[in-house]
C-alpha cells in the first residue's frame, strides 16, 4: 500500500523554532477550489516514529495562511504529514532563531504499508545483515555532503514506511571510501545524520563528500545546513528533488 | 541512446567570499551512469557582457565557482554564472537539476542548499497554468547589505492575473515570514481567525492519532496584529517585486514545457 502522504520535516533546537507554513495559495488558480473553507489535519511523528502531536487548523480561503509553531518532540526531529481535502499548494518549513529564518518546501509522496508477512522478513532479514554490517538494498539514494572548516550539510534521513528501516550510509571521495554507518530507523521514525561521524572533516577548505545511502524500505531525505556552531547555531533545511 | 537531447538551463551568481559549490549533477551515482552529455558555462559581469566561456568537463562531481570564476576571470565584483546542459533522458529516472551549496565566509549563518535551476518543473502543470512562469530571477544580493541570502523572483505568464506568489528563502529578513508581517492575507490577524488546536497524542504508534481531544490546547492568542512591514525593494500590493541593486538578470520567456535539441 502506498497511500499518498504530503510530508514536511522538522527540527527544533534550543533557541530555533520550527513552524510549518500552511495555505492553498495554489488552488487559486482553480477558482472552483478556492471557495470553501479546508480543515487541515497536521500529524507531527517524532525521530521515534511516534504520533506525538496532532494540529486541526482551517484555511478560510486560497489566499489564508497559517503558520503553525511546531512543539518539540523526542529526538529534537522528524517529519510532519499534512491532510486536506481540497488542498493542492506545496507546504513550507521555516526554521528561525528569531531574527533569522530559513524555508523549504514539503512533498507529496506515500508511505509505504508493507503487509504482515512482508514485515516479518524484512525484520528477520534485515536483523541477520545488520550482524554484518549491511542492510537488504532495496531502495537508493545518492547525495553529496559537504564539510568545511566553518559549515556543513547534514542529512535528516525519514522512514517513510511501518516497518523498520535498516539504511547504511557510505561516504567516499573519488574513489576512496571515508566510511560507513548504519543506522535503524524505527517505522516512521526519523535521524539527524551528522555527517562529520563519517570521517575525519578536512582542516582547511570545503570538502564534498559522495553519500550512498541503502535501505530496506521507502526513505527520503532533506539536507541540513549547519554553520560554525554546527548543530547547536541556527540550521538551514532544504528540499532535495 | 535516444536521438534526441533534452536541455537543463540554470543560472546563479557568483561573489568572492562566498563557498559557492555547483553539482553539475545531483544524485549522481558513485558509477556515474547519470552524465551530461555537454555543459557550457558562460560568465557575464554586471552589464552584461561577456566575461568568459570556460571550459567544463561535464563529467565531473562539482564545480567550485570560486576557482572557476578566479581562472577564468579578473572581476572582482558579482558574476553571473549561466550553465547550458544537455542531457539523454533515457539515462536520467528523473528531470536532472543542477543543485548548489553557498555559505559565506566567515559567517555564523548556516549555508543554503538550492536547486539552481532557473525554469520551474512540474508546479504549472499542479496549479493548471496554462504556461509556466514568464521570467525567474536569481540574485544574491550586495555582500554588505544582506549577506547569504538567495531570492527567487517568480512574474507571471501572461494572461494570468494576480499577484503571484513569491518564494523567497531570505536569510536576513528578521525572522518567520508570518512574524514579518509582509505576508499576511489580506492585513488580518490569522490567529484570531483560526486558532489552531494541538493535541498531545501521548505517544501512540505511527497512525495511532485518533483525534481525541481536538480543539483542546489552545495555542496562546498572538498580541495584536501589527501594521505589515514591507520591504522597500518590494513595492505596493499587486505590483511585482523589483530588485534594487541587482544588475545581472536572467530572463526566460515563455516555451513548451518539453525543450529539446536535436543532435547532429
Amino acid at each position: 500500500m502506498r497511500p499518498r502522504t504530503y510530508y514536511l520535516p522538522w527540527i527544533t533546537r534550543p533557541g530555533l523554532d520550527c513552524a510549518l507554513v500552511l495555505s492553498n495559495v495554489e488552488a487559486r488558480f482553480k477558482p472552483e477550489l478556492s471557495v470553501s473553507p479546508i480543515p487541515v489535519t497536521v500529524v507531527q511523528y517524532d525521530a521515534r516514529g511516534k504520533a506525538a502531536r496532532q494540529y486541526e487548523v482551517t484555511l478560510v480561503d486560497s489566499t489564508d495562511f497559517v503558520e503553525m509553531p511546531l512543539t518539540p518532540a523526542a529526538g529534537g526531529c522528524g517529519f510532519a504529514t499534512v491532510r486536506g481535502e481540497g488542498l493542492h499548494s506545496d507546504l513550507y518549513v521555516t526554521l528561525s532563531d528569531g531574527h533569522d529564518y530559513t524555508a523549504t518546501h514539503g512533498r507529496e509522496e506515500f508511505i509505504e504499508g508493507y503487509p504482515g508477512l512482508i514485515r516479518l522478513l524484512l525484520s528477520t532479514a534485515g536483523a541477520v545483515m545488520s550482524v554484518l554490517g549491511r542492510t537488504l538494498p532495496i531502495f537508493t539514494r545518492n547525495q553529496y555532503v559537504y564539510l568545511g572548516p566553518e559549515s556543513r550539510s547534514h542529512v535528516l534521513l525519514m522512514n517513510l514506511s511501518n516497518v523498520t528501516n535498516r539504511i547504511r550510509a557510505v561516504a567516499s571521495t573519488g574513489k576512496r571510501r571515508i566510511g560507513s554507518r548504519l543506522l535503524r530507523l524505527p517505522p516512521m521514525g526519523s535521524h539527524l545524520l551528522d555527517v562529520g561521524s563519517l570521517g575525519p572533516p578536512p582542516s582547511s577548505s570545503t570538502a564534498v563528500w559522495r553519500l550512498k545511502l541503502e535501505g530496506n524500505a521507502w526513505f527520503n531525505l532533506y539536507m541540513v545546513g549547519a554553520g560554525s556552531k554546527d548543530l547547536a547555531g541556527p540550521l538551514s533545511l532544504m528540499h532535495v528533488k | 541512446m535516444s536521438n534526441s537531447l533534452s536541455a537543463l538551463m540554470s543560472a546563479t551568481f557568483y561573489e568572492r567570499g562566498y563557498d559557492h559549490h555547483i553539482e553539475v549533477i545531483h544524485q549522481r551515482d558513485a558509477e556515474a551512469r547519470r552524465r551530461l552529455e555537454s555543459l557550457e558555462v558562460t560568465l557575464y559581469d554586471g552589464a552584461g557582457a561577456l566575461l568568459a566561456t570556460p571550459k567544463v568537463d561535464p563529467s565531473q562531481d562539482i564545480l567550485d565557482l570560486g576557482a572557476l570564476v578566479a581562472d577564468a576571470t579578473r572581476a572582482s565584483e558579482r558574476v553571473m554564472v549561466v550553465l547550458d546542459a544537455r542531457y539523454d533522458e533515457a539515462i536520467f529516472p528523473y528531470r536532472p537539476h543542477h543543485y548548489a551549496y553557498l555559505h559565506r565566509a566567515g559567517s555564523t549563518a548556516p549555508p543554503l542548499y538550492y536547486a539552481i535551476n532557473a525554469v520551474l518543473g512540474g508546479v504549472p502543470d499542479r496549479v493548471g497554468a496554462t504556461a509556466p512562469p514568464a521570467a525567474v530571477s536569481t540574485s544574491l544580493r550586495p555582500l554588505r547589505a544582506e549577506p547569504l541570502s538567495v531570492r527567487l523572483i517568480t512574474l507571471p505568464a501572461p494572461g494570468v492575473t494576480g499577484r503571484p506568489p513569491v518564494p523567497r528563502s531570505d536569510s536576513r529578513s528578521g525572522g518567520s515570514p508570518a512574524r514579518r508581517g509582509g505576508r499576511r492575507a489580506r492585513g488580518r490577524d490569522w490567529r484570531g481567525q483560526h486558532r489552531a488546536g494541538a493535541v498531545d497524542l501521548g505517544g501512540r504508534g505511527a497512525g495511532g492519532g485518533d483525534g481525541a481531544g481536538r480543539g483542546g490546547d489552545e495555542d496562546e492568542p498572538a498580541p495584536p496584529d501589527r501594521p505589515a512591514q514591507r520591504r522597500p525593494d518590494l513595492g505596493e500590493p499587486g505590483q511585482l517585486p523589483l530588485p534594487t541593486g541587482f544588475v545581472p538578470r536572467l530572463s526566460c520567456q515563455p516555451r513548451a514545457p518539453a525543450v529539446t535539441a536535436e543532435r547532429a
